[in-house]
């Protein structure tokens, strides 16, 4: 519940501080609304438990990516921007799109959340006392592959803290599963375990970001690079 | 953690190449042109390696499943570096002539070709997307690369602008399958959606997805960028993006829909045959218009989409193998259209009215020629390539009983004749207005367009000899 309450604010802050980014006239104004986007964003990835995103995304973006915003526009002198009065066609016809899109997606999130439509990760809801259902034990599978676990660990470390005599998963009852998932997901949140999956299982994505910045240095120098009438003869 | 080199060979190369350029690069006293040389020569070893594992049938899944290296993967490859090596060749001349330094030209270019490949192989949405933003962010610096003319930095900012937007639909639509199916990855969510049937989540992932990928592959809705982007770039660059980049959208469209998504394809099918219907006759339509030749080439790179959306709206093994086989000749024909543009030149420069071609059959029969078999192509005259490539995807189409798509597809046909036939008319037919003078023709550019026009013939007289490769090639 707290949780949710804290999605709310949070949200509610990131898409109220993006509105004003481009709302205001004044870009340093802008900025700082961006600054809070920033923040709300690392306050939702609090809420879902990766800390240490949360922290990466207040040191890096609102931290260092900000500054060089407002060095940039300090260093350009860029004035209060001119207003666009004028209403045209393709202005009412953006307004009118963009209702529908939002209509559509509150629908969505309408659905979503009635339960009409079942998202997987509520696929197996426990009867207390019940066995471990085959949709819990997929869901740890998942789990495993995806934050590269081990089994063995899981049973050794994870299990005994759950329920105390036992030592594997398979002879958890569904409730008690459910909590041993809960426990699984809020270790995405350490900083080790987002170091071994991007290592391993997320290696290749990890390399072609960095060629990714590579193209986009390459880009600046190419963008900006003066020709030389001396050198280019 | 052991890994597979040999899958991921043709991928090295283009790195190794990368590399060897940006080194080459640092050297004031090497030629220029060794860039080029060198971008020709790993892209030519990486289409070897590419055909010789396509041949060898190597298959496989590396990096944890993130990438899937199969036949469909390197089929695109090869479509890839194809495009890539012709693109160089005409764009040496071209370059030539300006004083700036050329080197980044060519790793930019090597960069957006990796991207490519990335998306043909891509397994999980965030490969694909990786791969996308690799090739688009490369593109974007190409398109505004003559940064002393208005024209090209327009082109530049305005396709980074609405390319940027575009990436955001595509990723906000990966997050609702994720959110909907509980992964990225594409043959687990192809099996998530058959447990849990159609959440709402999915659908409007997959809109946000048919939206992501029409502008990056230029369908009608989702067009306006192209032909002010074609216009403003550097013609070579044009002729880039108009081929591989498109090549590679419709690589991961066709791999993201009909595998990951084909379970809800009979929602998504009816938003396909729309698009591909109204982006063929609506760039036909505009095309007749255009009195500039490049901006007459982006409409008909945009009608030339909607003929391969043809191909994925008839969502069956034929569909894709014919998609994928056009891909492959409007790669080809349409670099060839856009060099005999660049061999087109003047004193003033290019010359890019279509009144300015009125003539020329005589006065450079060379030229005339190239340009009419490429535009004969594009119009899908027999026995060009251009008409086999139409003539399998329009029967893949009926095969799977889009018989209304086919006929717009073939109306459509008929109108573009209409303005491709009309540069010819001009070139064989009508006295020049001003006498221009042309420079004398490039060796390499004449290379690349007999290269291109080899291709073209030699497709439409035997295109079983390069259909079969596509049908063996298909990932359904």
């Amino acid at each position: 519940m707290a949780e949710q309450i804290l999605f709310i604010i949070f949200g509610i802050l990131a898409v109220g501080s993006a509105i004003c980014v481009i709302a205001f006239k004044n870009p340093i104004h802008s900025a700082l609304a961006l600054v809070l986007t920033f923040f709300s964003l690392a306050g939702l990835f609090i809420s879902l438990g990766a800390y240490f995103v949360a922290a990466v995304q207040v040191i890096v973006y609102a931290g260092a990516i900000m500054v060089l915003f407002l060095f940039v526009i300090m260093l350009l002198n860029l004035g209060r921007l001119q207003a666009a009065r004028q209403i045209n066609k393709a202005k009412v016809f953006a307004v009118i799109v963009g209702i529908i899109l939002a209509a559509e997606a509150i629908y969505i999130g309408i659905r979503v959340y009635d339960g009409t439509a079942v998202s997987p990760s509520q696929a197996g809801s426990a009867v207390v006392g019940a066995a471990i259902t085959t949709e819990q034990l997929d869901q740890i599978a998942t789990l495993e592959s995806t934050y590269q676990l081990d089994r063995a660990e899981i049973n050794s470390t994870y299990v005994p803290k759950i329920a105390e005599q036992k030592s594997t998963v398979e002879t958890l009852t569904a409730s008690e599963a459910n909590q041993l998932i809960e426990k699984l997901q809020g270790e995405m949140g350490k900083p080790d375990r987002i170091g071994t999956v991007l290592f391993t299982k997320f290696l290749l994505p990890f390399e072609v970001t960095s060629l990714i910045l590579l193209a986009a240095l390459i880009g600046v120098i190419v963008l900006v690079k003066r020709e030389d009438p001396d050198t280019a003869a | 953690m052991t890994i597979n080199w040999q899958l991921l060979m043709p991928e090295l190369i283009i790195i190794l190449t990368f590399i060897l350029v940006a080194i080459f690069d640092l050297f004031n006293s090497i030629q220029k042109t060794v860039a080029a040389w060198l971008t020709i020569v790993g892209c030519a070893i990486a289409l070897y390696v590419s055909i010789d594992m396509l041949q060898v049938g190597m298959e496989g899944t590396e990096f944890s499943n993130m990438i899937q290296v199969d036949k469909y993967s390197l089929f695109f490859n090869v479509i890839f570096l194809v495009s890539t090596i012709l693109v160089v060749l005409i764009s040496m001349n071209y370059l030539g002539r300006t004083d700036r330094r050329q080197g980044e030209y060519y790793l930019l270019i090597l960069l957006a070709t990796l991207g490519m490949m990335l998306m043909a192989s891509g397994n999980e949405l965030i490969v694909v997307f990786l791969g996308l933003e690799l090739m688009s962010l490369s593109l974007y610096v190409l398109a505004g690369y003559f940064q002393r003319s208005m024209a090209s930095s327009e082109a530049g900012m305005k396709y980074l602008l609405l390319g940027a937007f575009a990436s955001g639909f595509f990723l906000y639509g990966i997050a609702l399958i994720y959110g909907g199916a509980g992964t990225t990855s594409i043959p687990k969510i192809a099996s998530a959606i058959t447990v849990n049937a159609t959440s709402p989540l999915l659908l409007s992932g997959m809109f946000l997805l048919v939206v992501g990928f029409g502008f990056k592959v230029a369908l009608v809705p989702f067009h306006q960028w192209a032909p002010d982007v074609y216009e403003g770039a550097p013609t070579s660059i044009a002729a880039f993006i108009s081929a591989g980049p498109k090549a590679a959208g419709f690589a991961a469209f066709l791999r993201i829909f009909l595998e990951a998504l084909q379970n809800i394809q009979s929602e998504w099918i009816v938003v396909v045959t729309i698009l591909a219907a109204l982006t063929m006759t609506v760039g036909n339509l505009v095309a007749i218009a255009q009195r500039n030749i490049k901006r007459m080439l982006a409409y008909s790179s945009i009608a030339h989409a909607g003929y391969v959306l043809v191909g994925l709206a008839a969502a069956n093994k034929d569909g894709i193998s014919s998609a994928m086989f056009y891909l492959l000749i409007y790669c080809i024909m349409n670099i060839g259209a856009f060099g005999a543009v660049i061999l087109a030149r003047t004193e003033d420069g290019e010359s890019l009215m279509i009144s300015d071609y009125a003539g020329l059959g005589f006065k450079k029969p060379l030229l005339a020629l190239f340009m009419t078999l490429m535009l004969l192509s594009l119009a899908g005259f027999p026995p060009t390539a251009g008409f086999v490539g139409k003539f399998y995807i329009f029967r893949s189409a009926v095969e799977s009983g889009q018989i209304w798509l086919v006929i717009i597809g073939a109306i459509n046909t008929a109108i573009s004749a209409f303005y491709y036939l009309r540069v010819v008319v001009a070139m064989y037919m009508r006295e020049p207005e001003e006498e221009l003078d042309f420079h004398p023709y490039p060796s390499l550019l004449i290379v690349a367009l007999t290269l291109a026009a080899i291709g073209v013939v030699l497709i439409g007289i035997l295109p079983s000899y390069f259909l079969s490769p596509a049908q063996i090639s298909t990932f359904l």
